[in-house]
């Protein structure tokens, strides 16, 4: 009972002012957007067409790890990830069964063949042709001989930003034994310039190490394996059959391919249009125009929002209860201080729980509807956000104790969430570059530690964010593009919620503790 | 038993001594008035039996029981000095708060709440925001919260603080009332005339002590003191009286006789009888409870000191 009457003497006060009304119809508009927006499946012959696009991408030990076959150039932080150019165009769809809507049996011939060599970006953009990689190899071969290796094999070497030229890589993707015409022409990493010429800068190079043995023996049923597994990471289409067909010589290659699927595949390619279909958000996959939608304008974009105004709007909670007349009003109740500062507490979550299971479950609503997609998962925002800011309002409550100042209060706790962001920034950064196969510097040892430890103590904010992001993403992408997400190891949701709960725990009881201790 | 009970009890402020060892009791059934200057140690007092402060040495006993305690709040019932009712309610959703934090029942909270806002007058602002009441609107409202969940005993700390003499006198007769219903009323003031009024016992804090204490015909009685008139003509034999042993004033056309060393008036009257005098007014002096208490404060500290020690530190005279 007391418990409940906080609860609505919190909510009278966050109503009392105008705020309350601005981010309710803030959350009201979000809606309203969301519900503008359009989710519209591609005819097959265009959706096969658009899949077939993605194939260049192709994942190591035949689609199981995460990385990508091809070149990596650069350090962790930097790394550009380019696939080898192998070009696959669809041809002749027809759909098989008499059946409507968007699922059926579809059939169609696939060609493979050698297509433009994506150019790494050197400093002063795109490089220029006749660099890097030959040209004069069969691709498709390649790309299925470098996809089979089990355990995949690698090799590093150099890169010449300025020219492109390469410093031992001996594999047959750079055109022969150690590098071809690279060798020794490659200015090294902190030469001096020689005169005119401009300084030049190399950074490492990761690629596959593949024999000629074992591109000549790929066999017609490795390629047929390769195809059937792109179509399940890049579409989710898992009842496919696929058989090569004479008539093109190599290095070209022609598939005939059946595919019961359609539209409600993961993969399908899909147009989201915003404002009632006045322009484009997207021309990618279902998952791209839900998570534009749920990740980045919910939980991106909205979260932040939600969170600062709310952190605006309860700030005042307690700095107002210990006003000097209102907590000897308060005190004299049969009320524990103990339980005072809990019920105001939680009646500042509860009214985070409201204002987001607004927003939130309106957002999902709309957007099932108009993409015919029900998934319950994006509806753990509404926890995930209001325990994001349990952690903020522990922080604050802390500082309404210590200072009974509510400016003061939002303030640092602004300052607070910006930090946690920083420290959560800073670990996924030094983490990507920790992973990266090559490094071309190693990071200050100090600022390793200092990371690494603030990290350690902080609340996980950062990392319940990327949580609840590669959640939300498990429900709707492709394998290709959660494995896209998941070349770091994510966080646990142990640490980042233990850690958390500690945190929060710590500071409401130094906030008890210090509200105990003072007399009035 | 004493339903307030207090031995020995000190309270230091970081070195500065709010109490310095006050005692009391106050018996069940009683309005008690606690008087002092600012700064005395009277709030001070009153937050420790309401566990607001701690104490820092003694016993204080609330019904019977240790003070601080959850159970206790739940039977007394406060009105701070400026108090601040938070401005989003209303009247009836503030005691309804109130009224749920004790744990009254529903219909419990709807009675008692119509019945107090009538008593104090503000049942036809019950349903207005608190940020737009007077500040005797919210002093009445603050002594309403302090009687509508029925508590046993109740302290108000300057209870007609911003109240005008209409509205004084029907906080008195309503304290009075209170009394009649049973409730202990402890009552903190500096309005000397308003305690003197309604209370039964009366304590004097001075300087975070308790310097005097008793009825207020105790504290104001002055001791064989009379003041006598004889009709126009008549000449008072003063001279006569003071060749007796009496100690004799003369104001005007009253005389003021002081008897001393155990003597009675009957001796006085006797003469004036024998003299064929006309008596016209007789009256056993009294002194008021302000006389008393400016005397009792001068007798411990002169003025100039005491403008001196106006001037402390606020923090040893915040809670007073």
């Amino acid at each position: 009972m007391k418990f409940l009457a906080f609860l609505r003497d919190s909510f009278r006060e966050a109503v009392d002012g105008f705020v309350i009304y601005v981010m309710l119809g803030l959350s009201a508009l979000v809606v309203v957007l969301a519900a503008s927006i359009s989710f519209t499946p591609l005819e097959p012959d265009k959706a096969f067409a658009e899949i077939a696009k993605k194939f260049p991408q192709a994942f190591q030990n035949r689609g199981a790890d995460n990385q990508p076959v091809g070149v990596r150039i650069g350090t962790g932080l930097t790394t550009q990830y380019i696939g080898l150019p192998c070009e696959y165009t669809v041809a002749e769809v027809q759909r098989m069964d008499a059946g409507g809507g968007g699922n059926g049996t579809y059939k169609f011939r696939l060609t493979a063949k050698p297509g433009k060599l994506q150019r790494p970006r050197g400093p002063g953009g795109p490089m220029a042709d006749g660099a890097v990689i030959q040209s004069n190899i069969d691709w498709f071969r390649m790309t299925v001989a470098a996809w089979a290796q089990q355990p995949p094999k690698e090799e590093t070497g150099e890169i010449d930003m300025a020219t492109g030229e390469l410093l031992g890589i001996s594999s047959e993707l750079m055109g022969g034994p150690k590098g071809g015409k690279s060798k020794g022409k490659a200015a090294k990493k902190g030469d001096e310039p020689d005169g005119d010429t401009p300084p030049t800068r190399t950074l490492k190079v990761a690629a596959p190490l593949v024999t000629p043995a074992e591109i000549t023996g790929v066999t017609d049923d490795a390629m047929t394996d390769f195809v059937k597994n792109q179509f399940a990471l890049h579409a989710g289409l898992d009842e496919v059959t696929v058989k090569r067909l004479d008539g093109v010589t190599e290095p070209q290659y022609l598939f005939d391919v059946e595919v019961k699927g359609g539209s409600t595949a993961r993969g399908w390619p899909y147009t989201t249009k915003a404002l009632f279909g006045a322009f484009t958000l997207s021309d990618g996959t279902l998952a791209d125009g839900l998570l534009l939608v749920q990740d980045n304008l919910v939980n991106g974009i909205g979260a932040v929002v939600t969170l600062l105004v709310t952190i605006i709007l309860t700030a005042f909670f307690i700095p107002n209860l210990m006003r000097k007349g209102s907590l000897d009003l308060i005190l004299a109740k049969p009320v524990g201080r103990g339980e005072l500062l809990v019920y105001k507490y939680i009646g500042g979550l509860t009214f985070m729980f409201l204002v987001s299971s607004l927003a939130v479950g309106g957002v999902w609503l709309v957007t099932s509807v108009r993409s015919g997609y029900w998934n319950p998962v994006f509806l753990l925002s509404i926890p995930m956000l209001t325990f994001s800011f349990a952690i903020l309002y522990a922080f604050s409550a802390l500082l309404g104790v210590l200072t009974r100042n509510a400016i003061v209060a939002i303030l640092l706790t602004i300052l607070f969430m910006f930090l946690l962001w920083a420290v959560g920034t800073g670990k996924t950064l030094l983490d990507v570059y920790r992973s990266a196969p090559v490094r071309e510097d190693s990071a200050p040892q100090w600022l390793e530690y200092t990371v690494d430890g603030a990290n350690a103590v902080l609340p996980r904010y950062k990392d319940l964010d990327k949580l609840m992001s590669r959640t939300l993403a498990d429900g709707v992408s492709t394998p290709a593009e959660l494995k896209a997400r998941d070349r770091l190891d994510l966080p646990s949701w142990g640490s980042a919620i233990g850690v958390s709960m500690a945190f929060i725990a710590l500071m409401l009881l130094l906030a008890y503790w210090r509200f105990a201790t003072r007399d009035g | 038993m004493p339903v307030i009970e207090t031995q020995g009890l000190r309270k230091d402020y970081g070195g500065i001594e709010a109490l310095k060892g006050v005692s009391l009791a106050v018996e069940p059934g009683q309005i008690y008035g606690l008087l002092g200057q600012n700064g005395a140690g009277k709030s001070t007092l009153v937050k420790i039996l309401l566990g607001i402060v701690r104490k820092t040495d003694g016993d204080a006993y609330l019904l019977g029981e240790s003070v601080g305690t959850a159970d206790v709040r739940k039977r007394v019932g406060f009105l701070p000095e400026d108090h601040a009712f938070p401005g989003y309610h209303t009247a009836r959703t503030v005691l309804d708060f109130y009224g749920r934090l004790y744990g009254m029942s529903k219909d419990d909270r709807r009675t008692r709440i119509n019945e107090a806002l009538d008593i104090v007058g503000l049942k036809k602002r019950m349903d207005t925001k608190i940020k737009s009441y007077s500040k005797g609107m919210k002093q009445r409202l603050g002594i309403a919260q302090s009687f509508f969940h029925d508590p046993e005993v109740i302290f108000l700390d300057e209870p007609t603080d911003g109240v005008d003499p209409v509205g004084r006198k029907d906080i008195r007769e309503l304290l009075v009332q209170l009394k009649g219903e049973g409730r202990t009323v402890f009552v903190n003031s500096h309005l000397l005339g308003e305690v003197e009024m309604i209370s039964d016992r009366v304590a004097i804090m001075h300087q975070g002590e308790v310097v005097r204490q008793g009825t207020v015909a105790d504290l104001t009685r002055q001791a064989d003191k009379f003041a006598i008139r004889l009709a126009d003509g008549d000449e008072f034999p003063a001279d006569e009286l003071r060749q007796r042993g009496y100690t004799v004033t003369t104001d005007g056309e009253t005389v003021e006789v002081e008897l001393t060393d155990g003597r009675t008036i009957d001796p006085v009257l006797d003469l004036l009888s024998a003299k064929r005098l006309r008596l016209r007014h007789l009256l056993e002096m009294k002194q008021t409870l302000e006389d008393v208490f400016v005397k009792l404060i001068d007798s411990t500290e002169p003025r100039a000191k005491r403008a001196v020690r106006a001037a402390r530190p606020a923090r040893a005279r915040r809670d007073d």
